[in-house]
């Protein structure tokens, strides 16, 4: 269900349903590297695929709302 | 207050305003009844109605057994979960149908601890399994919510409602428009249901109160709803008296979705806390089931009181051991209101009641979605759902479960490991772009060389087999390399791997080491795997530099080593692909029909699937193209059956290269197959090059092309294989075209060919090439090209000589020595079915002097390509039964086809189509 608590460490992947410019790409960056260990891997703006990389536990619900609040809504 | 509304007022309120889809159903039922089944998708907004409909035809539909499921969100990762419910009241039927595939859904379902192997033999399954519950009464199936099915119960019962022919099942999806799922419903009909009429909604509304409503009301009701009847009832019932009279304002219009939760919240606002603490925890399992919810919520501290309370409130069903929330809408309402905290604390409560139940993988998840951190007891959890998935054939469930304990792991190493898991899960699930996520995942945290050899050869099967052939094999080189140092024997494997994706036309970046560059060759006492590996790895790239004399010796040298069961799987199946370079018919087509025993026998489908299409290959060599053609078309109809659409582009450039050769009627229509196929799903991977090459050898032979034409997609050709066996096309039609220069150059690289491997048909063709570009004494270099055809298995082309050299010695006044070749071709090529080139034999005949009776026309029967499938295997002897396993179909659709058959062609028994020349079908 969509909201289900899914902390994780290590790599996760979003795909995000649209590509991004490269504005957006570089706030979306900065966005989710200011969340305490997590670190973008990989964005690519062409497919919209996205991995992050989490130093320590962080809640995939958070990195999903705050990807929203940008506008950028994931594939399912 | 109103009390909440029960199932059936519910029904009944809603219901109004949906006779025209009540008369859809009701006449999918009937038609069920007798033998034609169908599958339907009610597809709509929530709230629009869709259940109630449902409702309705279960309850309506007499003589049908009706069996119904439901998907559930929280059960996406409980494979076969909906299915299982489904399937339930039929289960005692499971002795009537084949044993294996009875011990394939046993285990899918958790029954047994057995492996399923391959679950298409659960799919088949459930299909027979409902078959024979149909035989007394017909059978309706109700799947609500068919866009949370498991992904496990979607793939089974889409593959039940594609396989309905001729069979007594009606079913019935309901789907919400705005979210589909593991659920696809492209190829099944849709039914969409939109709001009520005005009238219909007036009386709805009229339904919910006592007093009266302003028509201005109604109408900003019916305009804020768009005639949806959960909304109208929720949106009615939400005003105050003094507004539904028009006295007092409106409340601000919300989206339709938004609106009725934001009624439910209302709702769930004014409960007390423990209420809603119990709603939540409901909310959070979905499972309905009581016991469950009463042990997590008790642990929460809502007790009795809670449940009085929450009966009264509306928003749930509460049954003898169960409670429901009224609606979806209510769910996502209630779990989205509350803060991440308590969901964790909903979860962890779930999981402490689950705690020694049967029902451990729910547990598992439940486990999953409490935590704040890694947690070793809960990866343990999930490690043991997933393997529990797996074993069960729930793939897409087995990659969930590894995934998510991968990302409570600490360990970079441990948590690669379960991505590699679940990279291989998810493979098998047939999702190769989140394959390609997870291994690229899983590297970045792999430190261990194996277990990065092992990523990347994953990586690298999913680039060659689905997208770019390049991209595959680079990976493949750098998995070689990385494995070189520490596992010579997997490195030279993989080496082998390359360099026969090269062979195949990859391309290599200049960053990536060449295959056989990658490992130094093994001793000669170093294990047969090493040796037929290394073999191979030069037979392969001698091939590719066109050194046939030293492709052909290697080859040959791997295949005179006695492999041991335990081979490397990479090496048997290039084995096969060596005999393909090489021209070697006779022993490609067995190596091929073993593989595709074996697969038979394990049910491997995708074995099976590669078998048939590269064994078509060699047999448009040799001539058996009834054989040919049956295999292209058993492939077609596997992959469209089973939905996989990407691989329906091979079997159908055969087909049309087939059809093209036999010079009939259906070459235009093969073609259009082609064209259409390759528009939808153009090759991908390693046989995008065989695709490619066949579609325009196919294009060249069509009916009525100009040899100049012809020359040009001829051109086009770039792998030998095809190039060899399009030889006598490609100088014939090259001399027709007015280019020798062409044919020449294209008989000097068949000689090189010729004489590098000495294959008997590669002699012949140079020699009827020479005859045909003038070189020397004709008709000496025809006889000679016959000598070597004499030996050679493609009777094909001897055929073509035979009736080359008759047509030389016709046009130089010798008739009576012209017509012994002639008649010889003509025999051959009416026994192939090859009609443009049987009308010339004979045209040279009758020029000669000889009185050739009429060919007899190819009788068009029209039969359909999934009935002459069932024809050609009835007439090989199979039973209904094995026919069926063999298609992927039940035996009462087996009988239907067969039905259908006899009429056209007007038989009456299994003997008399049996009887039937070839040429009828």
């Amino acid at each position: 269900m969509p909201g289900t608590p899914r902390t994780f460490v290590g790599a996760a992947m979003f795909l995000l349903d649209r590509p991004v410019c490269r504005h957006l790409e570089a706030v979306v960056t900065a966005e989710l590297e200011r969340i305490p260990g997590l670190a973008v891997v990989d964005l690519n703006p062409r497919t919209g695929s996205l991995i992050v990389r989490a130093g320590e536990p962080v809640d995939r619900t958070r990195i999903v709302a705050l990807l929203e609040r940008l506008g950028c809504h994931l594939r399912e | 207050m109103r009390r909440g509304l029960g199932a059936v007022a519910r029904v009944r309120l809603v219901l109004r305003g949906r006779e025209r889809e009540q008369t859809v159903l009701r006449d999918r039922l009937s038609r069920a009844a007798q033998g034609e089944g169908s599958a339907l998708v009610l597809r709509g907004q929530p709230g629009v109605g869709k259940s109630a409909l449902l409702d309705d035809a279960a309850r309506t539909a007499g003589e049908h057994t009706v069996l119904r499921t439901r998907g559930v969100e929280s059960e996406a990762p409980l494979p076969f979960a909906a299915l299982h419910r489904l399937l339930r009241p039929t289960l005692h039927l499971l002795d009537e149908i084949p044993a294996p595939q009875a011990l394939a859904l046993r285990a899918a379902l958790g029954e047994t601890t057995e492996p399923v192997g391959e679950r298409h033999h659960v799919f088949l399954a459930a299909l027979n399994l409902l078959s024979e519950a149909s035989a007394q009464h017909p059978v309706l199936l109700v799947v609500d919510d068919a866009h949370w099915l498991d992904d496990g119960s979607a793939a089974a019962l889409l593959f039940l409602a594609r396989r309905l022919e001729g069979e007594r099942i009606a079913v019935l999806f309901a789907v919400r428009d705005d979210e589909q799922g593991a659920f696809g419903v492209a190829e099944l009909p849709v039914l969409d249901l939109t709001g009520l009429e005005e009238a219909a909604a007036d009386l709805l509304i009229a339904d919910q109160t006592e007093g009266a409503v302003a028509a201005r009301v109604r109408a900003e009701l019916l305009a804020a709803t768009s005639g949806n009847p959960l909304g109208l009832l929720e949106l009615t019932r939400a005003l105050t008296s003094a507004q539904l009279a028009g006295h007092d304002r409106m409340p601000a219009r919300l989206p339709l979705t938004e609106g009725v939760e934001r009624a439910f919240l209302d709702r769930y606002r004014r409960l007390s806390k423990s209420a809603q603490t119990l709603l939540l925890v409901a909310a959070a399992d979905d499972s309905g089931r009581g016991r469950t919810i009463a042990l997590a919520a008790q642990s929460l501290g809502a007790g009795e009181v809670a449940w009085d309370e929450v009966e009264g409130s509306g928003l749930v069903e509460v049954g003898d051991e169960s409670l429901t929330l009224r609606h979806p809408l209510v769910r996502s309402a209630v779990y989205g209101a509350a803060t991440s905290s308590r969901r964790r604390r909903a979860h962890r409560a779930l999981a402490d009641a689950l705690a020694g139940s049967p029902d451990a993988d729910r547990r598992a998840w439940h486990l999953a979605a409490s935590v704040e951190a890694p947690d070793d007891e809960v990866v343990a959890a999930l490690d043991d759902a997933a393997d529990r998935a797996a074993r069960r054939g729930g793939h897409e469930a087995a990659a969930a479960a590894w995934t998510r304990a991968a990302e409570l792991t600490l360990d970079a190493d441990a948590r690669a490991v379960r991505l590699f898991s679940a990279a291989g899960s998810s493979l098998a699930a047939a999702r190769p772009d989140e394959t390609e996520r997870l291994t690229r995942a899983a590297l970045l945290d792999a430190t261990d060389p194996l277990l990065r050899v092992d990523l990347l050869q994953l990586q690298g099967q999913v680039e060659w087999n689905t997208r770019s052939l390049d991209e595959g094999c680079a990976t493949v080189c750098r998995a070689a390399a990385a494995a070189a140092p520490h596992d010579p024997t997997r490195a030279r494997v993989l080496a082998m791997l390359a360099a026969a994706l090269v062979s195949f036309g990859a391309r290599l970046p200049d960053d990536v080491p060449a295959p056989e560059t990658i490992t130094a060759p093994p001793g000669p006492d170093a294990p047969a795997s090493d040796r037929v590996a290394q073999h191979l790895l030069d037979g392969f790239v001698a091939a590719h530099r066109g050194a046939w004399a030293a492709a052909a010796d290697a080859m040959t040298n791997a295949w005179n080593v006695q492999l041991g069961p335990d081979a490397p799987p990479l090496l048997r199946p290039n084995l096969a692909i060596a005999a393909m370079h090489l021209g070697d018919d006779e022993r490609a087509v067995r190596m091929h029909d073993l593989q595709l025993r074996t697969a038979r026998d394990a049910g491997a489908v995708n074995m099976i699937e590669h078998a048939l299409t590269r064994g078509v290959v060699f047999r448009i060599g040799t001539g058996a193209w009834t054989e040919a053609v049956a295999q292209a078309r058993e492939a077609l109809l596997l992959d469209q059956n089973l939905g996989l659409d990407p691989l329906t582009a091979f079997p159908t450039a055969e087909l049309a290269v087939l059809a093209a050769l036999r010079g009939d009627a259906t070459t235009a229509p093969a073609l259009r197959d082609l064209d259409a196929v390759l528009e939808h799903h153009p090759p991908r991977g390693v046989v995008t090059g065989l695709v490619r090459d066949l579609a325009a050898w196919a294009r060249a032979l069509q009916p009525g092309v100009p040899p100049a034409t012809a020359v040009q997609h001829l051109e086009q050709l770039h792998l030998p294989v095809i190039r060899w066996l399009s030889a006598l096309d490609r100088v014939e039609l090259a001399i027709a075209a007015y280019r020798s220069d062409l044919a020449r150059a294209w008989l000097d690289e068949l000689r090189g060919f010729a004489q590098g491997t000495g294959l008997t048909w590669a002699r012949a063709a140079v020699h009827h090439g020479e005859a045909v570009l003038g070189n020397g004494d004709v008709e000496a270099s025809f006889r000679a090209a016959l000598d070597w055809h004499a030996r050679s298995p493609r009777l094909p082309a001897r055929a073509r000589t035979q009736l080359a050299l008759g047509e030389h010695l016709r046009r130089h006044r010798r008739r009576a020595d012209a017509r012994a070749p002639l008649r010889e071709a003509l025999t051959t090529f009416e026994t192939l079915g090859a009609a443009s080139w049987a009308d010339r034999a004979r045209q040279e005949l009758r020029a000669s002097g000889e009185s050739v009776r009429r060919g007899e026309d190819r009788v068009s029967t029209e039969l359909t390509a999934q009935e002459s499938q069932v024809a050609g295997l009835v007439r090989q002897g199979l039973s209904n039964k094995d026919v069926a396993g063999r298609l992927f179909i039940s035996p009462r659709t087996v009988d239907f086809h067969l039905r259908n058959v006899y009429t056209k062609l007007g038989v009456t028994s299994r003997t008399e189509l049996a009887a039937l020349p070839p040429g009828q079908l």
